[in-house]
């Protein structure tokens, strides 16, 4: 298990020293219908269970939009060339099941330098062009 | 029409060079294919059944000259001197070579294209109306919305691993073209009492195993509020969609599980909340960035021809086969002096919505001699000219009639839509192509034809339903019995502003039935139309299925 | 175990893909096909461990055999994807498709029906 977080918007390794409160939420869970109570120590944990199942994508962006600002850590199944997705949509740390070296899934996380849409830490295209 | 910035540009290298990576690690062993065949259909890369299908997204049917030259070159260059128009407007390569496909993308990336999520559980390609900037009866151009659309959607970090495809299209004209209510999300552009245009807006509409047509989930919502709107959309389909069943995950499922009234008052929860983030926080695309996008279709500068119309009068009376192209292949454009010409790629015999390289160099010859320089595909698998002075029909069509692609026959009994089927497709139980064929050769009458008028016939190989075949006048599934094929006929449906499924009327037809079959059914429609100017669907309409159903199996 | 399969001596013969979205048993002559990493065309494994695209050169087996080749291609990813057993049968021409998918496999042998300015050689 490859053990990552997010450093201004690089991927490193991570070591387990925090203290912080660690929840798992179930990926059914729908956050806005039903959302969890949260301070920003807490880590929480959110489950791909295949790298087919978006859901806590939504999860992640309905606790940023909430105004949760610790880590929401992404364990499961996601594949190198989904984490740029998971960063965009608040994700900050990984808990990967692969045996990839790091310096390729550092290159994957900073392929893109512009998107479209609004989530995530940089600016959209249309902030960009005006 | 649209042009790429440096950051669209910079976009779709980044994923030319990702996947270029993504293959380079499947050939040298780092992925396996449970790995990678992910990622390569995401990116429009499927494996048939004789080599990879690349399908090549046309954002909303519409392309330069020199785009439809690159698409020659790709066809040329990787592929065996063809491409195959398909019922998302899009075009696809039947024999790529894996190897190739990072250059065939950076030769669409090099031409402003690329094939971003023309598959995958993804938002696809939008389409649209493939008159729209051309006709006047739209209230504005869709594209512009379509393009919106197409950049949100476009490698959208929620969106990405939905629970099933996506599919959105946008008509801006009372007279649907773009098939709105048959889709995930059917947008309709129209004008309120106050003369303000919004959308329309229709959920879980859908062909497949389960067909639907689309539910109003919103009458009026104002243009600004798309993007929110849809994400919210989008959102509760992520959330609640089903992803315990494949043939249960599309957004038609959830909307007919929750019910309509729910499922709208999800939505609107979700875009109450959006909406309260406010301009900060806001997914809504400002103004700015609509005007900067919306400029890009104003369209090209016509100028008003009030002699053109006499012009092509007078060529059509000297030439009776211009005459009876003109008479199908033509449609009113808003600016005097000015047609839509439709190119139909669907000549007697051939497979349709196929377009050779050659065609496509010619086809963009012409649209840079004749038509401003502009091509659009339709979803009944043709392309379009969109702007064309009708002084200059004459020689387009002589020139198109050279090409092979004057095929005086849209809308009519032989423009059948057909996907590609057991031919080439890994999911197919039948053949459609060599269906569509044989009805097209039966009905190879243009004086036939003409009398028979507006017809759509729809072929598809499997339940799946790429060849539309719900919503054809007369549609064929093909289905698979013990190893031997047979076709079922459904009649009734549509996918116009009066948008129905077919009816299933009986018992499937073997291979050798099926044409005999269809021309017993044209026949009676003929025996039993009120006048000349009933269509085959006004005609079903008036009398139902019960006519029908005993020519279909009267000799069987 | 239904109740059937409980009176027979032996287990049903083990559900196997047959191409497509297809399922079949594994029952009868069967030939390991796939399609080459790199075209995409239709291949059939030989008796040396090769792929060919020549049916007429593919090993034909029966049962436990027949697992035991596909369980070996299904390790040949490098050249190879998507390894199924599909029916064959034995005919004086050579080896040939047959069964419910004979339509289906005749055309990934022989090309579309379509186009016979693509065909392969059969």
């Amino acid at each position: 298990m490859l053990k990552l977080k997010l450093s201004d918007g690089e991927l490193v390794a991570r070591e387990d020293i925090s203290s912080g409160r660690v929840r798992k939420i179930d990926n059914t869970r729908d956050l806005n219908k039903s959302p969890v109570e949260f301070s920003d120590g807490d880590i929480i944990v959110l489950d791909f269970p295949t790298f087919k199942d978006g859901r806590a994508f939504s999860q992640a962006r309905a606790l940023r939009d909430q105004g949760f600002t610790g880590d929401i850590r992404a364990v499961g199944g996601l594949f190198r060339d989904q984490l740029a997705f998971a960063a965009r949509c608040g994700i900050t740390s990984f808990d990967l099941e692969t045996d990839e070296e790091l310096e390729g899934l550092r290159v994957s996380v900073g392929r893109y330098r512009h998107h479209y849409q609004r989530p995530g830490p940089a600016a959209s295209a249309w902030e960009a062009r005006s | 029409m649209y042009h790429y910035d440096q950051i669209d540009r910079d976009l779709v290298q980044a994923r030319v060079d990702e996947f270029r990576d993504q293959v380079r690690r499947r050939i040298s062993g780092e992925l396996t294919e449970d790995q990678f065949k992910p990622l390569r259909l995401m990116n429009g890369l499927y494996l048939q059944l004789h080599a990879y299908m690349l399908r090549v997204a046309i954002p909303y049917g519409t392309l330069s000259s020199a785009q439809l030259r690159a698409l020659a070159t790709l066809g040329r260059d990787y592929d065996r001197g063809y491409g195959h128009v398909t019922t998302r407007q899009n075009m696809q390569f039947n024999w790529v070579g894996l190897g190739d496909v990072p250059d065939a993308l950076q030769l669409l990336a090099d031409h402003d294209m690329h094939a971003i999520q023309t598959s995958g559980n993804t938002i696809r390609n939008t389409t649209t109306d493939p008159f729209a900037g051309a006709t006047d009866e739209e209230i504005e151009d869709p594209r512009v919305w379509c393009e919106v659309i197409r950049q949100w959607s476009t490698l959208h970090p929620e969106f990405s691993f939905l629970p099933r495809k996506f599919k959105i299209a946008v008509t801006a004209a009372q007279n649907d073209r773009a098939a709105t209510q048959v889709h995930d999300i059917g947008l309709q552009l129209y004008p309120n009492e106050d003369g303000e245009a919004g959308f329309r807006v229709l959920v879980g509409g859908g062909l497949g195993r389960t067909p639907y047509v689309g539910e109003l989930v919103r009458d009026f919502l104002p243009k600004e509020h798309l993007l929110s709107y849809l994400e919210a959309i989008l959102r509760v389909y992520n959330m609640h969609g089903r992803r315990d069943n494949l043939y249960k995950a599309r957004i038609k499922i959830l909307v007919n599980e929750m019910g309509t009234e729910a499922f709208r008052e999800a939505v609107e929860e979700e875009w109450q909340r959006l909406l309260a983030l406010g301009p900060g926080g806001s997914v809504d695309l400002p103004e700015a960035e609509r005007a900067r996008i919306a400029a890009f279709f104003k369209g090209p500068d016509l100028t008003a021809d009030p002699d053109g119309e006499a012009v092509l009068k007078e060529a059509r009376a000297d030439s009776r086969a211009l005459d009876r192209w003109a008479e199908v292949n033509l449609h009113p454009h808003k600016v005097s002096g000015h047609a839509i010409v439709t190119v139909s790629l669907k000549p007697i015999g051939k497979p349709p919505g196929d377009i050779t390289s050659n065609q496509m160099d010619a086809l963009a010859d012409l649209a840079d001699k004749y038509g401003q320089s502009e091509i659009r595909t339709t979803h009944e698998q043709n392309m379009v000219l969109p702007h064309v002075r009708q002084a200059d029909i004459p020689a387009l069509y002589q020139a198109l009639e050279e090409y092979g692609l004057a095929s005086p026959n849209a809308g009519r009994i032989t423009d059948i839509v057909a996907c590609p089927g057991l031919d080439y497709c890994n999911l197919a139980n039948t053949r459609s192509i060599p269906i569509a064929n044989q009805i097209q050769e039966r009905f190879d009458d243009l004086d036939r034809e003409r009398t028979i008028g507006e017809l759509k016939i729809k072929i598809s190989g499997c339940i799946n339903a790429c060849g539309h075949h719900h919503v054809g006048h007369i549609g064929i599934l093909g289905v698979d019995k013990k190893g031997e094929e047979f076709y079922q006929v459904t009649l009734g449906g549509a996918s116009d502003e009066q948008a129905a499924i077919g009816t299933i009327v009986g018992r499937g037809l073997s291979a050798d039935e099926v044409v005999e079959a269809i021309d017993r059914l044209v026949r009676t429609y003929l025996d039993i139309r009120r006048d000349a100017g009933e269509r085959f669907i006004d005609t079903y309409r008036r009398l139902g299925a019960e006519p029908f159903k005993e020519a279909l199996y009267a000799e069987a | 175990m239904s109740a059937t399969a409980l009176l027979k001596d032996t287990p049903a013969p083990a559900k196997i893909s047959a191409g497509g979205v297809k399922k079949t048993r594994n029952v009868g002559l069967k030939t390991v096909t796939a399609n080459d990493l790199m075209s995409g065309a239709a291949v059939y494994l030989t008796k040396d461990g090769a792929w060919t695209e020549d049916l007429a050169d593919a090993i034909v087996a029966e049962g436990e055999r027949a697992l035991g080749l596909l369980s070996l291609a299904e390790t040949d990813e490098a050249r190879i994807v998507g390894p199924y057993l599909m029916d064959v049968e034995a005919e004086d021409a050579g080896t040939a498709p047959s069964g419910r998918a004979t339509l289906r496999e005749t055309i990934r042998r022989a090309g579309p029906t379509i186009h016979p300015e693509f065909a392969r050689g059969v």
